[in-house]
């Protein structure tokens, strides 16, 4: 606009003092633009990051409630890709958007209505132009949207890909399979490699289009524009001006579309969002449990009727498990391999619930129980023993927050290990490398024993705790637990004999079912299996 | 910078396509330009003198210009897309292969979700940056030369005026690169440290769960995402600089240009026709001034996450060769005595 007054006004009439005075009205308009413009930034900047910031926090928490039905279902690597991944392209979107989304149909409407002003007929070509546009990108969108998401599921792939490796990296090394597992990534690779450029091929149609659009209204323009300057119907600066706002009109265009695009790449990201967002827990307090205040007193269990399946099981795991075990018993319980102990023993702090039948701890169905509440009163030694980055004391107090130098040291000492930490470079302040990985397998199992214990259960759950542990030191281990836990339920997943016969009681899985139940002398004289049992491990 | 300049090597493979792309980026910018100069003699030769006929067949002309113009923009981008995902299918294999041979005691001492973020994070920075702004970067660059050499053909003087502002841009750019390169990297790391921290706690969940650990865990973590927010704001905020001040900078040449063509054309007599085409130019020098600008914050972070790669390649000793041009040696690295496997 002041371009079309210097030269109409000025140029075209000689008069050097309005092209001065619109020159430094000029300038003046463009250092507001440039405060203007970085307080934009800052404030986009801020605006999407902090969105995405917010975003992770909330479906980091949403994950932390999920049950592992749900951990499986959406596979650990999606959830990981989807917690950064797909969230930084959502910022960008936003980032982007913020940037240019406001500023862009501004100049828009802006240039339009100084074209409009200018020559209302030249207005009309960029009515049917700017519709088009909108149509052929909105018709962009929708062809490349499930492109897209199929780009983000290959991605979650080959992250898998790339953890399990990580996991087993061991076992790759020991079986030479590095050459192997390179093949199968690259041909992974080469599969999203191929799907991005497939989606990507879509996308890039908009600037073309874009391209199109935009000359063909210049070629309008000048044709009818000169037309008019030819009648004397239009002044020579105003068409300038009209060309040059079209090349402003190009350009918040240009904004647009590869705004457009952008959102076309993050769409299937949101989409996948959305979906761990909106996803419930199977396990939550139940509107009954967060009535009451139960705790875990005395550790009776009882098992009523309970049949389990697991979610993409197609047979029942566990078929009508009942029993009943007294506060302070010893409970073995054993089975051949795939017998479901684990899965059993896993039901009582409810990291699954059961399908069929009642759990009940303490006279109260473990559904009624908080679940922090119930957490606190059973302890559970995996069989995985995991640990995390941090201290020898830090993993420990997982146990207990603020376990003082002394709880620690007592309960170290029930599970043989304070011995060997007081043999580590630092103590118990020894970093324990990615998942306590510069420890022996047995050395994590009584560091992960000891963090158990440092809970002091009411139920106490081992799941083959000591399967990494020689023979002598799983005696002494045994004999400190059944000295400091003579109050505390015990259920001990086993393979040893002697474990077995020195339990109160021992509980015997075949293929989901209750085969029998009863003490060691009891079992010698009732049941077969057992009998098999003794003679097989002799 | 180094990095860049490695980056640019994994390109190398698709050497003849690049060139191919380059050629029609210029056709591409041949015809850009060349619509936007036939304005002066539209003007001046058929407009002004009222010869209908005449501008008719100018516009013809025009839109068989402009038809080639956007049939190159879409064959490029279409090259260019191929490229670009070829590159990062080559960078992603040899990061994967040359990780696969690191010893056992690399893995032990690296979180896996960082290594994991290398492969996903940090490559889709790279597949961005060659995506969106290899063929920009290109295109602004050939531009700006086409244009300038056009200035100079319409108005030396002006063309003077024109580069006034450029060593005050250069200058400006260079401590808002020093200022953001920093920040970028400090980002990727921190999303690396990030992504380290969910995958240790999602796959442990069962302990987490067993342990009743969740408000623990969601604060760790919700320190850990705090300071990628802190980082990654300083570098958007840094690069996004860039480009508003850049476009100021450019505005105030198009005023100083105004102005003094304006003087020219009263007191010298510059044809209205080549001050109209004159303005043109400088308005389209401004965008690709802008571009770079913008595709500035693109290229910084594929560097970061480029730098992050590179790392891990090179842990072993490694000549960074083109896997997919040569036969590189395998190397069987055994890892160190230890007791378990599990």
């Amino acid at each position: 606009m002041f371009m079309a007054r210097i030269v109409d006004e000025g140029v075209l009439l000689g008069d050097i003092a309005v092209v001065g005075r619109i020159g430094i009205y000029m300038v003046l308009t463009s250092l507001v633009s440039l405060v203007v413009s970085i307080s934009n930034v800052y404030t986009s900047s801020y605006a999407s990051i902090g969105f995405s910031t917010d975003l992770r926090k909330e479906i980091f928490s949403k994950i932390q409630e999920f049950s592992f039905t749900e951990i499986d279902r959406f596979s650990p690597a999606s959830l990981i890709t989807r917690l950064t991944n797909d969230i930084t392209k959502l910022q960008q979107v936003i980032l982007m958007g913020l940037r240019l989304m406001l500023r862009s149909p501004l100049m828009l409407v802006v240039s339009l209505f100084f074209v409009l002003r200018i020559n209302k007929d030249l207005g009309w070509i960029l009515a049917f132009s700017i519709p088009a546009l909108a149509i052929g990108l909105y018709v962009i969108l929708r062809k490349a949207f499930p492109y897209f998401m199929i780009v983000q599921q290959k991605l979650d792939n080959l992250n898998e890909v790339v953890r399990e490796n990580l996991i087993n990296i061991r076992v790759v090394k020991f079986f030479v399979r590095e050459d192997f597992e390179s093949k199968k990534f690259r041909a992974k690779s080469a599969d999203l490699r191929d799907v991005v450029t497939r989606a990507s091929n879509i996308v890039i149609t908009a600037f073309p289009l874009l391209q199109l659009v935009m000359n063909f209204s210049i070629l309008a323009v000048l044709w009818l524009g000169g037309v008019r300057v030819i009648d004397s119907l239009l002044q020579m600066g105003e068409l300038i001006s009209v060309v040059n706002y079209l090349a402003q009109i190009l350009f918040a265009l240009m904004m647009l579309s590869m705004i457009v695009m952008t959102i076309a790449r993050a769409s299937a990201s949101s989409e996948r969002i959305l979906e761990v967002l909106t996803t419930e827990s199977s396990l939550k307090d139940t509107p009954e449990a967060l009535q009451h205040d139960c705790r875990v007193e005395q550790g009776s269990v009882e098992f009523r009727q309970v049949s389990f399946r697991y979610a993409d099981g197609e047979m029942d795991a566990l078929k009508n498990i009942t029993f009943r075990i007294n506060p302070g018993e010893t409970v073995a319980v054993v089975g051949a391999t795939g017998s479901a102990k684990t899965t059993l023993v896993q039901l009582i702090p409810r990291l699954y619930d059961v399908t069929q039948g009642e759990i009940i701890i303490d006279g109260h169905a473990i559904k009624d129980y908080q679940l922090d509440i119930l957490h606190e009163g059973v302890g559970v030694v995996l069989q995985k023993n995991v640990l995390f980055s941090g201290t020898v004391a830090e993993n420990l107090r997982w146990g207990k927050e603020n376990a003082t130098m002394q709880e620690m040291e007592e309960a170290t000492r029930v599970a043989d290990a304070h011995d060997f930490i007081m043999n580590l470079e630092a103590g118990y302040e020894t970093m324990l490398e990615r998942g306590g990985s510069n420890l022996s397998g047995g050395q994590r199992q009584r560091l992960c024993i000891a963090r158990a214990l440092l809970r002091k259960p009411k139920v106490l759950i081992l799941d083959d705790s000591t399967s990494a542990v020689d023979t002598d030191t799983e005696l002494r281990i045994r004999t400190n637990l059944n000295r400091m836990l003579h109050d505390t339920t015990v259920f001990i997943i086993t393979q040893r004999l002697n474990t077995m016969q020195s339990a109160d009681r021992a509980l015997i899985l075949d293929d989901g079912e209750i085969v029998a139940l009863g003490s060691p002398a009891e079992l010698l004289e009732t049941s077969e299996m057992y009998r098999e049992f003794i003679t097989h491990n002799n | 910078m180094k990095t860049l300049r490695r980056l640019v090597s994994y390109l190398a493979c698709d050497r003849t396509l690049l060139l191919v792309i380059f050629s029609l980026i210029v056709v591409g910018i041949a015809s850009d330009l060349t619509g936007s100069y036939l304005l002066r003699p539209i003007i001046n030769d058929y407009i002004i003198p009222g010869d209908v006929q005449g501008l008719i067949r100018m516009l013809l002309f025009l839109a068989v210009v402009y038809l080639i113009g956007v049939t190159a923009v879409w064959i490029r981008s279409y090259l260019l897309n191929r490229i670009a995902q070829r590159t990062v299918h080559r960078m992603r294999t040899e990061l994967f292969e040359k990780m696969e041979y690191l010893p056992v005691k690399y893995f032990d001492q690296n979180q896996h979700g960082d290594l994991m973020s290398r492969f996903t994070n940090d490559i889709d920075r790279i597949s961005d940056a060659l995506t969106d702004s290899l063929s920009d970067l290109l295109t602004s660059v050939l531009t700006l030369t086409g244009i300038f050499v056009l200035m100079l053909y319409i108005n030396p003087l002006l063309t003077l005026v024109a580069l006034i502002t450029v060593p005050l841009m250069i200058l400006t750019a260079r401590r808002i690169v020093l200022k953001s390169s920093f920040y970028f990297k400090a980002q990727q790391a921190s999303l690396g440290d990030l992504n380290g921290y969910i995958e240790e706690m999602i796959s442990g969940q069962k302990v987490v769960k067993v342990f009743g650990h969740e408000p623990q865990v969601k604060e760790a973590f919700e320190q850990r995402n705090q300071d990628l927010r802190d980082k990654s704001l300083k570098a958007q905020f840094y690069s996004g600089m860039m480009m508003p001040v850049m476009q100021n900078l450019n505005t105030l040449t198009y005023v100083f240009i105004t102005i003094v063509g304006a003087l020219l054309a009263i007191y010298r007599g510059f044809d209205i026709g080549g001050l109209a085409t004159f303005l043109q130019y400088s308005r389209q020098f401004g965008r690709p001034i802008n571009e770079l600008a913008s595709l500035y914050n693109t290229i910084q972070a594929a560097l970061a996450g480029a730098e992050r790669i590179f790392q891990v390649i090179d842990e072993q000793a490694g000549t960074g060769r083109c896997p997919g041009c040569h036969r590189y040696g395998k190397h069987t690295g055994r890892s160190s005595p230890e007791e378990s496997l599990v």
